[in-house]
């Protein structure tokens, strides 16, 4: 079990230059993918290695040259390193209008960087209009196609449908960590779980899941040991995964992380591909049956309400929020979230963070969140 | 000894619009007439059809600003818990209206809302008209136009005018069972020629600006945008601009600029800030600098599309509107002011609380000062939100550029 998580740690921490090994090896071109939701099973299914672009540990140094520093650190971070060389790897690039920081470092991008394929999506932001459906299947459609332009091959909706299945597969892997964390927390550390996640970004799904098979069955195996410690539950951290070291705090501090509504967690596989219908419409379905998102307009779906069955399911006596300073939506959501949660007599805890670390002044705010939630 | 510049008659029928739009729509409630609050570049045509009274919190925000009341509504909606790194819009906009506080409120608060119609070129509208649908209860409509990215081609931006279209005709749909009347497209077509007309007299009027010296500068574009953002189709904005484009001719044949000795002619790049319309403007006249032109007020002049064919006209201009593409796309447009307006630098303004007009800026002002040789200066400011403006800062940085380019002279 050690050594599979040792191997996905190093996958996360440095995906790159293991990429540049794997192509070599391989052959295989890989497609970078901007968070959140570019459908890799299309990409996938053309024969190419969709990857998501997680945001590094390094310094920024060249990527205020070109942007603003009032920008999120997933967009900064991202452009820096490949401005540096960094993902000198990737054959392409598709960056989804998820916000306008996404819409415009798209263009900055490649005003800087050239990469044989390159693909803007765009995703309608309303998910409950009588178009949206239609609007999205015709965009993944024509996703598709430049796809099929890129690599002089048809991607058939056999290709599509060996895709998902793949894909899905490694989602129900990922659910059932999910439920034996839930059973018993304390057989997983939260950075382990958030590393297992990540890892499924950026590698090949099959290899993924083969490791991820490995791995359930010896933590199946452990003997659980029981312990009264605070449950939380982490949301937030948009198109980034959670810093481990405030993972790691949390857990040091006397807490344990029982579930989340994390990108890099729950928000990645929570949600199947319907198998049995036509791939696109069914890709298209999963985008707009998907979780509540800041960055999707719907009425009929109340991300606190999600929120907080997730909480009453897990039994968790609070709510971690992180929120990765300068995102927008998810800032503007944020009050409401805030009131909900109060009425709802849910302890929560807002941490804004920029990629630096369990600073002293996390540190301090959360040892007093979990002493409370302990009383 | 300077010219003394003939009297301004246009301004007379804007204060007058602006007296009676607000009149209007204090009233709307009592008359039992529908209220519709709107963005910028919505399709309020149709709108109008309906008899809505139609209110625009951009442009509340805008007053607020330069009334200097925004960052009162700002701190309003920081204490509900929203980011000082939110839009300073929606900031003073939720601020204003969660917090019901009209202490100070230029113009006493709005009227309650029956509808939201906006058109999502950014996710901070779609999130602040969101929170105002939860508040009011009150159905929220989005149209999409999609962003134009250099990548796209001429045959899909043509697809995203036609699905703008079929969106449009589905509103149509939506407000006739809203309402309960029928829709009429012989009044759509009325309201869309006049649209058309008063886009065009909008771009004669821009286009004034090439005149050397230029008659109007930035700053009084922005303070007549409003009848073009928020009176658009009704007739007293066709007179309104013809007046102003008459006085503007005036001026011209007379050889009298808004700068009296215009030096300099510079490129305002981006939002207004609009808290310092007034010292902005009086810094770059002590320097004989006039702001010839800007990207900004070219929004709203669209003009590219078939008036019999008024739905995709609309939709057409919310896919196709000067700001709403890339960074190929925006600094080919810039460039071509630069040339054409005789410009001599360019000012470039970071709103800090705008993404959308930021990211990429650095680019294309790049690009444009590479093309055409003319240097830029960046500026930090906001739209709304005076606490993020560093006054000394920004001077400074003017006054350097001013003698940059008096060197060059």
């Amino acid at each position: 079990m050690k050594r599979t998580l040792q191997l996905l740690k190093e996958i996360t921490e440095s995906p790159y230059s293991r990429l540049k090994l794997w192509k070599k090896e391989t052959g295989h071109k890989v497609i970078g993918c901007f968070p959140m939701y570019v459908p890799e099973e299309i990409i996938h299914a053309a024969g190419l290695l969709p990857v998501v672009l997680l945001e590094q540990e390094q310094t920024i140094t060249l990527a205020d040259n070109y942007i603003q520093p009032y920008i999120c650190s997933p967009v900064r971070s991202n452009l820096d390193l490949s401005l540096k060389g960094g993902m000198d790897c990737l054959d392409g690039l598709v960056f989804p209008d998820i916000c306008e920081p996404a819409q415009m470092i798209s263009e900055v991008w490649k005003m800087h960087q050239s990469v044989p394929f390159f693909h803007n999506m765009m995703v309608p932001v309303n998910t409950s209009a009588n178009y949206s459906l239609s609007h999205l299947t015709h965009e993944f459609s024509r996703m598709k196609t430049a796809l099929e332009k890129f690599t002089g091959r048809v991607i058939t909706q056999q290709d599509l449908k060996n895709s998902i299945a793949i894909y899905n597969g490694n989602r129900r892997l990922l659910q059932r960590l999910y439920q034996l964390r839930r059973e018993h927390p304390e057989r997983i550390a939260a950075r382990e779980v958030a590393t297992v996640v990540a890892s499924s970004m950026l590698m090949l799904k099959e290899e993924h899941s083969q490791l991820l098979g490995q791995l359930l069955e010896k933590l199946e195996a452990k003997t659980p040991t029981s312990t009264e410690r605070a449950r939380l539950v982490i949301s937030g951290s948009f198109c980034d995964m959670p810093e481990v070291d405030i993972l790691d705090l949390v857990e040091d501090l006397g807490a344990i992380v029982v579930d989340d509504d994390l990108y890099v967690g729950r928000r990645y596989f929570q949600t199947l591909v319907n198998e049995q219908e036509e791939p696109l419409t069914a890709l298209a379905k999963r985008y707009i049956d998907d979780v509540p998102c800041p960055t999707k307009y719907n009425p009929g779906k109340d991300w606190t309400q999600y929120l907080l069955k997730l909480c009453q399911e897990t039994k968790a006596d609070g709510v971690l929020i992180i929120l990765i300073k300068y995102c927008e939506s998810h800032a503007l959501d944020y009050p409401r979230l805030k009131q909900c949660l109060s009425q709802d007599n849910m302890p929560h805890l807002l941490i804004e963070t920029d990629h630096s670390g369990a600073t002293g002044q996390i540190r301090t705010r959360l040892q007093a969140f979990i002493e409370m939630l302990q009383g | 000894m300077t010219v003394q510049a003939p009297v301004m008659k246009s301004r007379e029928i804007l204060r007058d619009l602006t007296d009676k739009y607000w009149k209007q729509v204090k009233e709307a409630p009592l008359q039992g007439r529908r209220v519709a609050w709107c963005s910028g570049i919505s399709p309020i045509d149709l709108l109008k059809v309906m008899d809505f009274t139609l209110v625009f919190p951009e442009n509340y925000a805008a007053t607020c600003g330069a009334r200097k009341v925004a960052t009162k509504n700002c701190e309003r909606a920081e204490s509900l818990g929203y980011s000082t790194d939110v839009c300073s819009y929606a900031r003073n906009g939720l601020g204003a209206v969660l917090s019901g506080d009209v202490e100070h409120d230029p113009v006493d608060g709005l009227p309650r809302p029956d509808l939201l119609l906006i058109n999502n070129y950014c996710l901070p509208i779609v999130k602040w008209f969101e929170e105002l649908s939860r508040f009011y209860k009150v159905p929220l409509i989005i149209v999409e136009q999609g962003f134009r990215h250099d990548t796209l081609n001429q045959q899909e931006i043509e697809d995203m005018v036609r699905q703008g279209t079929q969106q449009l005709r589905d509103i149509v749909v939506f407000l006739e069972q809203f309402t309960g009347k029928r829709f009429d497209y012989d009044k759509l077509q009325v309201s869309a020629d006049i649209s058309l007309q008063c886009n065009q007299l909008w771009c004669e009027v821009l286009e004034m600006g090439k005149h050397i010296p230029a008659p109007f500068t930035c700053f009084d574009y922005f303070n007549s945008l409003f009848p073009i953002m928020c009176l658009k189709g009704e007739p007293g904005t066709v007179s309104y601009y013809q007046q102003l484009k008459s006085d503007l001719t005036e001026r011209m044949s007379r050889n009298i600029g808004a700068i009296p000795q215009e030096k300099y002619r510079l490129y305002w790049d981006n939002i207004p800030i609009w808290f310092k319309l007034k010292e902005l403007s009086q810094k770059f006249a002590s320097y004989n600098a006039s702001l010839v032109t800007g990207i900004y007020p070219f929004a709203w002049a669209f003009t590219d599309f078939d008036p019999k064919k008024p739905l995709e006209g609309i939709a057409r201009n919310m896919v196709c509107y000067a700001t709403n593409t890339g960074i190929k796309g925006r600094s080919d447009f810039i460039t071509k002011l630069v040339q054409d307006y005789s410009v001599d630098g360019l000012v470039a303004q970071s709103s800090r609380s705008c993404r959308f007009m930021n990211i990429g800026q650095y680019d294309i002002i790049n690009i444009v000062t590479q093309r055409t040789g003319r240097p830029a200066v960046f500026i930090e400011g906001d739209m709304c939100d005076e606490r993020v403006y560093m006054e000394s800062e920004v001077n400074s940085k003017i006054d350097a550029f001013m003698e940059l380019l008096a060197q060059r002279k």
